[in-house]
């Protein structure tokens, strides 16, 4: 899906709240990962998004504005971020 | 570090996905000596010496998340490498004899209850967690939720609910307590009593969250409450397009007459009310893990996806 969306012109982040290097990069080496991956190792996870649990995806405008927030994982979840996210692109810049 | 921080971490490493949304506040995981020398364990490739080593840790080193997280990795090796189950049995009901630490008890009592499936080991099962030292909140509302999702010895699922309400010290441990316990009514098909602890879960939640929702609007329009199933169904679909909440408020919308006209205002309302409440997101800079770091700071030139994750 990330790379459906590349082409589309969003930007998609993965950001490890445990800031598990070690772990990370094993996980990117043993899965052949292209996607960008980010350590929080500020606790932007806690002190700045109040986060409850993983995984927890969030999609934000190019306003700065989260207008969807998922926590979980859901049957039919991709084609609903590719919706939200289709709905975000025909918003004028 | 809470100890909630350790248990979401512990249970997305056992690569589950849990129902209940627990607050879990990430905190610094500071390296200390006993987490080094457990890593080092955990990296051992031979499974029986690294089940020995594991077991001589727990043994050795005192209370905490390192020997919770010393359970955990003896138990997968136990039961998922070396499908020794009734070896991780032996040991288990011997460290429940000897464990106090609340959380390292739920643990065990987690793994214990993963290699369970009959009704009858189950109900023994919760009836020494019930009886026994008293274990970390999650637990109890962990098996009970499995046990509501399954729709399983419900009777026991609730004893096991109200132990974690009682033991819940955050409100959003307590709202997630709560919900599942509205969900347990929702599975006796006590659908008022459902909406009853639904509707309170919701009113603990800081901001709203699906899944509580979801439980409501099922309640409710199972209690006949088609306003308040509306109600809820609109608020989750301000949250996201779910397309059950779609589907739910389309057939609501039919029933109620709705014109083409009526339910493009809807949705013009929707997005509105979507708008209005999103809050704007903070900026920061981070590490990549292929190097350098990564500038996140609104304005942006792209719609951004982000995801949080706990690798494990």
């Amino acid at each position: 899906m990330h790379r459906e969306l590349d082409d589309q012109g969003v930007d998609i982040v993965v950001i490890d709240a445990t800031n598990s290097r070690d772990l990370m990069e094993k996980i990117v080496r043993d899965d052949s990962l292209t996607l960008r991956i980010l350590l929080d190792d500020k606790q932007i996870a806690d002190k700045n998004y109040n986060l409850m649990a993983t995984p927890t995806t969030l999609i934000v405008d190019r306003g700065g504005r989260i207008v969807f927030k998922h926590i979980g994982f859901s049957p039919g979840m991709e084609e609903m971020l590719t919706k939200e996210i289709q709905e975000l692109l025909k918003l004028p810049t | 570090m809470r100890s909630g921080l350790w248990i979401l971490i512990v249970v997305i490493i056992a690569g589950l996905v849990v129902g209940t949304l627990l607050k879990q506040r990430l905190e610094k995981m500071e390296m200390s000596g006993e987490f080094s020398k457990l890593q080092e364990i955990t990296q051992i490739e031979d499974p029986q010496v690294k089940i020995s080593r594991l077991k001589q840790f727990i043994a050795e080193e005192p209370p905490g998340r390192e020997r919770q997280y010393a359970y955990r990795a003896l138990a997968s090796e136990m039961i998922q490498t070396v499908k020794d189950t009734s070896g991780f049995e032996n040991f288990a009901q011997t460290a429940l004899d000897k464990e106090d630490d609340p959380s390292s008890l739920a643990m065990i009592y987690y793994w214990l209850y993963k290699i369970r499936s009959d009704s009858s080991s189950v109900r023994k099962l919760a009836g020494s967690l019930l009886e026994g030292k008293e274990a970390a909140s999650w637990i109890y509302n962990y098996i009970s939720w499995d046990l509501a999702e399954k729709s399983q010895d419900l009777d026991i699922a609730l004893d096991l609910c109200d132990r974690a309400i009682e033991l819940a010290t955050e409100r959003m441990d307590s709202a997630s307590y709560i919900d599942t316990k509205g969900w347990i009514f929702f599975r006796q098909g006590n659908y008022d009593e459902a909406v009853k602890y639904l509707e309170t879960a919701v009113s603990l939640l800081e901001e709203p969250e699906e899944e509580i929702l979801r439980h409501l609007a099922y309640a409710s329009l199972a209690a006949g409450d088609g306003d308040k199933a509306f109600k809820t169904f609109k608020s989750i679909l301000i949250l996201g397009e779910y397309d059950y909440a779609r589907s739910a408020l389309d057939s609501l919308m039919t029933a109620r007459g709705y014109t083409p006209q009526q339910r493009k205002q809807f949705d013009e309302a929707i997005w509105k009310e979507r708008m209005a409440s999103a809050r704007f997101a903070d900026a920061f800079t981070l590490p990549m893990l292929s190097g350098g770091n990564y500038e996140f700071k609104p304005p942006l030139d792209e719609v951004t996806v982000i995801n949080f994750t706990a690798p494990g």
